[in-house]
C-alpha cells in the first residue's frame, strides 16, 4: 500500500510539474498600434558591392495587457513574434517609454522577457517604439507580422 | 488515489486552456520601395554610398568635344575626344576610378524588392550632330570602356553609336554598376568647318 501511494505520488508529481510553470497568453486587446501600415526603407538607399538588402520600419505601440488574473503573483512576461511564411527572418528592437516593460530585441520566432516582477495592478501599460528589419530580398509584398504576449507563472 | 490522479490531470488541463485564446497586435510592413540611378558625368551625391549617402538630381549635361586640325581632317586618324566633366571618384566610396578631361564616368543602379529583375541601359543618337547646313552622323564616334584597377569586361562595354537608340548594358537588380568611357572621333570623312552639335541621351529603364 505505502509502495502504491508512493508510485502514485511520483507519478502525480511529475504530471504537475508543468503547472508549477504554467504559461498562460495575455490578453492584450486594448493595446493600440499606431502604424498599421508600415512603410519600410532600405538600410542603404543604394545597394551595395556587398549586395546589402535590408529594409526597415518603425512602429509605436500602446501596449495595455490586462494582469488582473495574476495580480498579487509574481510573474515573468514575455513579447513573441510569429514566423512569417515568406518574408524570412524579421528582427525587432523596442525601447518603451515608460519603462513599465523592458526594452529589448528578438528575431521572429523567438520571445523575449519584458516585464519581471510582481503583478500588482489589473492593468500594465507602455509604449513601445518597435523598429523592424527584414530582408528587402524576400520582402516581395506587404507582410502581416503577429505580436504576443504570454506570462509565466512560477 | 485515482481520484488525486484525475484531478491533476484536470489541472493540467485548465492550465493550458489559456493559450488557446491568444491576443496580439498585428502589423504590416510593406516591400522596400522602388528605386532607379543613373550618372553620366558630373551627378549628385549627399555624403558616399558606403557612407549611407543618398543619391540626389543633377540637371548638367556635359560636353565631349575634339577639335580636328584642318591638315587632319578626314585622315581616318581618330581623334581623341575630352569632356568638360569634372567627375573621377566613384560616388560608392570615393575610390578614383575615372580620369579627366579624358574619360565620362557613367554609373547607374536600380532597386526592387526581390532578387529577380533586370535593367535597360540605352543611349539615344538619332539626331545627327550638324552645324549650318552640315551633319556628321553619331556613328562616327566610338568609345573605350575601362575603370581604375578593373579587371575583366565592364559592365558597361565599349561600343560605337549607331546613330539610333541602342542598348548599351543590361543591368543586374541592386546592383551599384559603374565605368568610365573614353571617346573618340573616327575622323574617316572629309567634312565642312564649323561646330558641329549634337546629343546622346542615355536612359535607364527597369521593369
Amino acid at each position: 500500500m505505502n509502495i502504491r501511494f508512493l508510485l502514485a505520488f511520483l507519478i502525480c508529481s511529475a504530471i504537475n510539474v508543468p503547472v508549477y510553470a504554467a504559461t498562460f497568453a495575455v490578453d492584450d486587446s486594448g493595446s493600440h498600434v499606431r502604424q498599421p501600415l508600415v512603410r519600410t526603407k532600405w538600410v542603404d538607399v543604394a545597394p551595395t558591392r556587398k549586395a546589402s538588402s535590408a529594409i526597415s520600419g518603425v512602429l509605436v505601440v500602446d501596449v495595455e495587457l490586462n494582469t488582473s488574473a495574476w495580480k498579487g503573483k509574481a510573474g515573468k512576461i514575455y513579447i513573441t513574434l510569429a514566423q512569417t511564411s515568406a518574408a524570412g527572418p524579421v528582427q525587432a528592437s523596442w525601447t518603451s517609454q515608460s519603462e513599465v516593460l523592458l526594452p529589448g530585441n528578438l528575431q521572429s520566432g523567438e520571445r523575449v522577457l519584458v516585464f519581471d516582477g510582481a503583478i500588482d495592478s489589473n492593468l500594465l501599460r507602455d509604449t513601445l517604439t518597435i523598429t523592424l528589419r527584414a530582408d528587402g530580398n524576400r520582402v516581395l509584398r506587404p507582410e502581416i507580422l503577429n505580436f504576443t504576449f504570454e506570462i509565466d507563472i512560477p | 488515489m485515482p481520484r488525486f490522479l484525475r484531478s491533476s490531470c484536470l489541472i493540467i488541463a485548465m492550465a493550458v486552456l489559456p493559450l488557446s485564446m491568444a491576443h496580439s497586435f498585428s502589423t504590416t510592413i510593406t516591400p522596400g520601395s522602388r528605386a532607379i540611378y543613373l550618372q553620366v558625368g558630373n551627378g549628385t551625391f549627399t555624403g558616399r554610398y558606403n557612407a549611407g549617402g543618398t543619391p540626389g538630381n543633377n540637371a548638367t549635361v556635359n560636353l565631349v568635344s575634339v577639335t580636328v586640325p584642318a591638315a587632319q581632317v578626314g585622315n581616318s586618324t581618330a581623334q581623341a575626344m575630352t569632356t568638360d566633366s569634372t567627375t573621377t571618384t566613384s560616388f560608392y566610396d570615393g575610390f578614383t576610378f575615372c580620369s579627366v578631361p579624358a574619360q565620362v564616368y557613367i554609373s547607374g543602379f536600380f532597386r526592387l524588392p526581390g532578387s529577380i529583375g533586370t535593367a535597360t541601359l540605352s543611349v539615344d543618337t538619332s539626331t545627327p550632330l550638324t552645324t549650318a547646313g552640315s551633319s556628321i552622323s553619331f556613328t562616327k564616334i566610338s568609345w573605350v570602356s575601362s575603370g581604375v584597377g578593373d579587371t575583366g569586361a565592364q559592365v558597361i562595354p565599349s561600343g560605337t553609336f549607331i546613330g539610333a537608340t541602342q542598348t548599351l548594358a543590361t543591368l543586374t537588380v541592386n546592383t551599384w554598376n559603374e565605368s568610365c568611357h573614353t571617346f573618340s572621333y573616327l575622323n574617316d570623312q572629309v567634312v565642312g568647318s564649323g561646330t558641329y552639335t549634337g546629343r546622346a541621351t542615355y536612359t535607364l529603364s527597369a521593369p
